[in-house]
């Protein structure tokens, strides 16, 4: 045994000696299947949109059709919300309001294919895309991007819900909804919702097993304390290692807050953790406290809640359906949801959104595109509001995630936009302008200014 | 005065916090218990079966509209049951007693095929935020508050009395009645009760039904403490109510119960306490953050390695397994030589034709499949030295090959090493540790081995993965665990084509180590120790030694497996490759195909990488039909298929515990035979027969 264990030993140092020769490949792989073209962008708009030029070698593209694939989440969903199908409404309703105008370059926009990734299996999904000549794009909404790299190395562009900033950082072919750039900078917006409510003592959870909920809940908690004299809102309880799902409950902790006289709680936490909160805040005669949720924009979860959530407020990471939708982008979603007669949701938004990014980025394009066309395009433009649906998008800059005190912030301004929960609905307090923000410095002053992108 | 009356009303307060939480680790414990005891199995299954009753009734009440009382009876007194006796006359009557793997294996199995097979058949999905109804009307609404320090629930104090009348109730009909008896004599040896003039299915049915029923019960109990109603949560309360399970000694009902109860009150004394002593003692906040979640994992792993009462529990065995006959010998040692030479032969003919098919036709998505079949045989090679060759389960060789990962990830990451000697690296990490783990558990039973393994991959998950060193912390964040693909002089591997040949060549060595490893002293060292332990010590082998070298062995090749898995997927993607659950499933699929060959290896790897793309999406009729379109509407298949097809392979493999490749060796090997025998049979006597002075004559 001790010789078979030498040999091993032996074994294995060659083998080091050997692989310290040895370096690690530095090919990003970028350039797009369909030849990694390096032309300059912005051929297109909107008077360019009728001409049609003939295409050929481009994947998913006929004569007549523009062809993408959505991968999403359905099976193996640990949280029970609608993703993927909900996703595909807003998609289809969408393209079917462009394919209404006579699509774009002559061609129609369609979905070829819907795909399944079961939670763990993006990759393989993401792979299957890359060697197919069917899809021109794709659109994702997962829960695990672990496909992304490969559809970036492939030049394939590439439209996802927002929620994945870790995968879709520095890859220039990923287009999230929503670009977060600095996770842990700390910013005005909750301490001034609190002092909105009229709270005077916060608290700030998450859980620990992911380091995004950690670094919130940490940010959030800074941010009370760096604004404690313009909010008048206290920092007085933090936890940062919440069990995910909370199997325990929650009991000791809201005693803890109980205790230090809470009245506002900020959560890092998803849907159903904000339920279990709730009931144990109600448990423990705290109706009164006010939740901010990050992740309960749904209104069939807050009305099934009973008056559980009244008084909370819940964060929005688009225009809210409650806001004004005259002359924007909500005004079209409202209409063509309802005409496929798809419930208007919020992964529904998304994917109206990110199939909205699609259209326009074929339109910066011109007509005369191709994959990366496309991507160099919509990479070019600087203030992308999806039709006033978003928080303008600076894309020469989003790909690119950035730390907190890093100079960059000032380029970076801060804008939320929230809604109330009153008798089981969603409220927003101006509807005409339905995001607050904040200026570009590193620590922007705490007054905000009430905004419209329309 | 005012302080110390502040922190008594805290602690109770913190005591009837953990009640609720205690309760359902108490009924879930209980059922484990009793599953254990009544039919020798460690029932990983136990949270699929109450989920499929928790959410037959949600299914019954909410959707269908019957009464509490109705949608009880069906989900629990009929259906739970009714699973108990179809699992028991299917699978585990054919199982000897004590074979603890296939148990353990089954379950398993069951504990993925069950619940996907009850959401296709009564099309029931997991919807968020609508929290189950409990068995009394308005029970999440109404609230009891007997001290003035904190209310509970009606569904909180009908687990809480259901769990402690239950397991008096239990222990009972163990203690003072005949059946009680019966049952744990049909555990221990079927043959023998039989002998006595007890019907031993019966009482093995019966025992079943009973466990079930609880299993229905528990699930109806536990389901208002969800939002959503899904299957992996219940699997995770069982992995934390295994440690109860353990201070009951798997067989001692209301110490299991006790130690629930215990374990909910523990952890929340623990969040009442620890962070007001963190707030005066920071350098106490590490164990805040990275221990308060592992807590029963630490004490299950404690339980386990230390308690001496359980560290000297001996594993069921049936008396009468002496007359039992041999396992037979390897079909690969009685064939013929040319039989041998032609499956040699066959396999090289096959492995040159696919390769060149991969290489020459194959795009980038089977390229990503054929790569990761190989790279899953590697890691797949560690269970075979471990369960196959030296009889242990290891239920964390996810862990390992997640240490491979994260290894490779940090070195290239922190220092630009290049990731093929980071792969080294983390695979004598990986080895290290096993060894380590190994050194507390290599003289427990199997099933305590199995159980501590997998407390070890619930701390891995919940604990390590976190810290800054592995996961990446903020640097994760920034970029999530990326890894870089290697160059070797000229030969850049960031082509997928020149990274399938790395990996080809590196699951060669790897096998032929794992076949020198079988036919070297280690090898007949663990196969003396799994004959007889107490011979192969008259003969001056130790076990501690034999075994530990076992688990450094399979932690290297799990580690350098996951390094290349990482390299390969250029992601470390712990949560799609490495977590608790996708290791089980490692371990379902190598020891139904076959734990104790390189060959069962590489099937297992080909199976979970191929078998989807190949059966499932329809591929393999789509080369037949010659048509792209397969079958529509059929291919591909619900992913839910998949997992119940996939889980109820276990019961072909009941039926065959050397494994399913064995198994159709020896077919094909008696089949050979069989022709054989006939052709000479029905051969006229030719010249070439004859005697050459016959002949001449």
């Amino acid at each position: 045994m001790p010789r078979l264990l030498g040999r091993a030993m032996a074994a294995s140092l060659a083998l080091c000696l050997f692989a310290a020769a040895c370096g690690n490949s530095t090919s990003d792989g970028a350039g797009g299947s369909d030849g990694g073209s390096t032309s300059q962008a912005g051929g297109g708009g909107e008077e360019t949109r009728d001409e049609v030029v003939s295409i050929t070698g481009v994947p998913g593209v006929t004569d007549d059709a523009i062809s993408y694939a959505v991968v999403g989440t359905k099976t193996g969903n640990p949280l029970g919300t609608c993703i993927l199908d909900c996703y595909v409404d807003g998609i289809e309703a969408y393209f079917a309001y462009r394919n209404s105008e006579g699509g774009i370059y002559g061609r129609d926009l369609e979905v070829a294919d819907v795909i399944d990734d079961e939670l763990g299996q993006n990759q393989q999904k993401a792979l299957d895309i890359v060697s197919s000549s069917d899809y021109f794009g794709n659109f994702q909404a997962t829960l695990l991007a672990s496909g992304w790299g490969d559809l970036d190395e492939a030049g394939i562009p590439t439209y996802a819900w927002g929620i994945n900033s870790t995968e879709a950082a520095n890859r220039s072919h990923i287009f999230p909804s929503l670009a977060v750039r600095c996770a842990d900078c700390r910013r005005p917006a909750v301490p001034y919702i609190a002092s909105q409510v009229g709270a005077t003592k916060a608290a700030s959870i998450g859980y620990g097993v992911s380091e995004n909920s950690k670094v919130c809940t940490d940010t959030v908690a800074k941010a009370f304390d760096l604004y404690e004299d313009d909010s008048g809102v206290e920092s007085v309880y933090t936890n940062d290692d919440l069990d995910y799902g909370l199997p325990n409950g929650i009991g000791p902790e809201v005693s803890a807050m109980k205790k230090a006289g809470v009245d506002f709680v900020s959560t890092c936490i998803d849907l159903n953790g904000m339920k279990t909160l709730a009931n144990e805040l109600h448990r423990q005669d705290m109706d009164d406290v006010v939740l901010y949720h990050p992740n309960s924009y749904d209104q069939g979860f807050i009305q099934a809640a009973g008056d559980l959530f009244e008084g909370d407020v819940v964060s929005v990471q688009f225009r809210p359906f409650e806001a004004d939708a005259e002359g924007n982008g909500l005004e079209q979603f409202q209409t063509w949801m309802a005409k496929q007669d798809k419930e208007p949701t919020e992964l529904a938004m998304v994917g109206w959104i990110n199939a909205a990014m699609a259209f326009d980025g074929l339109l910066a394009a011109g007509p005369d595109f191709d994959r990366q066309r496309v991507t160099d395009a919509f990479n070019a433009i600087t203030d992308y509001t999806a039709d006033g649906l978003l928080v303008p998008i600076d894309w020469t800059q989003a790909h690119t995630p950035y730390s907190d005190g890093d100079p960059e912030a000032a380029n970076d301004p801060e804008c939320v936009s929230y809604v109330r929960v009153e008798g089981g609905e969603f409220t927003i307090d101006d509807p005409e302008n339905p995001w607050l923000c904040w200026e570009a410095t590193e620590t922007p002053p705490f007054e905000p200014t009430p905004t419209n992108f329309d | 005065m005012v302080l110390a009356a502040s922190f008594v009303e805290d602690l109770v307060r913190g005591t009837l916090q953990g009640l609720p939480p205690g309760a359902v680790y108490g009924l879930i414990a209980i059922g484990f218990v009793l599953a254990y005891k009544t039919s020798g199995v460690f029932n990983l299954a136990f949270g699929a079966q109450a989920y499929v009753s928790a959410a037959l009734y949600f299914q019954a009440r909410n959707e269908w509209g019957w009464s509490n009382l109705a949608a009880f009876v069906l989900a629990v007194v009929v259906v739970a049951p009714a699973i108990g006796l179809v699992l028991e006359r299917l699978i585990f009557r054919h199982l000897p007693p004590g074979s603890s793997l296939a148990k353990l294996v089954i379950a398993i199995g069951l504990s993925v095929a069950l619940p996907n097979l009850f959401e296709l058949i009564v099309g029931f999905e997991p919807v968020a935020g609508r929290t189950p109804e409990g068995l009394l009307p308005n029970g999440a609404g109404v609230f009891y508050d007997p001290l003035g320090l904190y209310s509970f629930s009606r569904d909180e104090l009908t687990a809480l009395v259901v769990a402690v009348l239950g397991a008096a109730a239990l222990a009972a009909l163990f203690r003072f009645t005949a059946i009680g008896l019966q049952m744990r004599a049909v555990v221990e040896s079927p043959r023998m009760t039989e002998l006595n003039g007890i019907r031993a299915d019966r009482v093995s049915a019966f025992s079943w039904a009973l466990s079930s029923f609880f299993a229905g019960l528990a699930g109806v109990l536990i389901a208002p403490r969800f939002n959503t109603l899904s299957a992996p949560d219940f699997f995770n309360l069982v992995v934390v109510a295994i440690a109860a399970a353990a201070i009951g000694k798997l067989v001692s009902l209301p110490r299991a119960l006790a130690g629930g109860l215990g374990l909910g009150v523990a952890i929340a004394i623990i969040d009442t306490f620890l962070p007001r002593i963190v707030e005066r003692q920071q350098w106490l906040e590490p164990i805040q953050e990275n221990v308060t979640p592992a807590v029963p994992f630490i004490v299950l792993f404690a339980l386990v390695t230390l308690w001496p009462e359980l560290r000297s529990s001996k594993e069921q065995t049936d008396p009468l397994a002496g007359v039992d006959p041999p396992p037979p010998t390897p079909a690969a040692l009685t064939r013929s030589p040319w039989l041998t030479r032609i499956t040699i032969v066959f396999a090289v003919c096959f492995f040159l034709v696919a390769g060149l098919v991969v290489f020459l036709r194959a795009d980038a998505s089977w390229l990503f499949v054929v790569t990761q079949a190989v790279i899953l045989s590697t890691i797949y090679l560690s269970i075979t030295v471990l369960t196959g060759f030296a009889g242990q389960i290891s239920l964390c060789q996810g862990a390992f090959a997640a240490i491979g990962g994260f290894t490779v990830f940090q070195l290239a990451d922190r220092f630009g090493m290049s990731v093929l000697v980071g792969a080294v690296v983390g695979a004598c990490i990986a080895a290290a540790v096993s060894a380590l783990l190994a050194l507390p558990l290599v003289r427990l039973g199997r099933v305590w081995v199995a159980i501590a393994t997998l407390a070890f991959a619930a701390f891995f998950d919940a604990v390590v993965v976190k810290l800054p060193f592995v996961g990446g912390g903020g640097t994760s964040l920034l970029q999530g665990t990326r890894v870089p693909r290697p160059v070797i002089g000229p030969w850049d591997l960031a082509d997928d084509k020149a990274f399938l040949v790395l990996a080809v060549l590196v699951f060669a060595v790897a096998a032929y180590v794992v076949s020198a490893v079988k036919t070297g002293t280690v090898g007949r060292t663990l196969a003396a120790l799994r004959g007889s332990e107490v011979a192969s010590r008259s003969i001056g082998i130790s076990p501690t030694r034999a075994r530990v070298t076992a688990f450094a062995i399979s932690g290297f090749l799990a580690g350098l497996g996951g390094a290349m898995l990482s390299i390969q997927q250029k992601n470390v993607n712990y949560a799609s490759n490495f977590a608790p659950f996708a290791a089980l499933f490692w371990l379902v699929l190598v020891v139904s195909l076959g734990a104790r060959t390189v060959e069962g290896a590489a099937y297992a790897g080909a199976s979970f990488s191929l078998m989807d793309r190949i059966i499932f999406q329809g591929t393999f009729i789509g080369w037949i039909l010659r048509s792209e379109d397969r079958i529509p509407g059929v291919f591909p298949l619900s992913p839910k298929w998949r997992f119940v097809l996939f889980g109820l392979t276990t019961i072909a493999f009941a039926k065959h515990p050397e494994g399913l490749v064995e198994n159709g060796k020896r077919n094909a090997h008696v089949r050979m035979a069989k022709l054989s025998a006939r052709r000479d049979a029905h051969r006229e006597p030719s010249a070439d027969d004859a005697v050459p002075g016959e002949a001449v004559a």
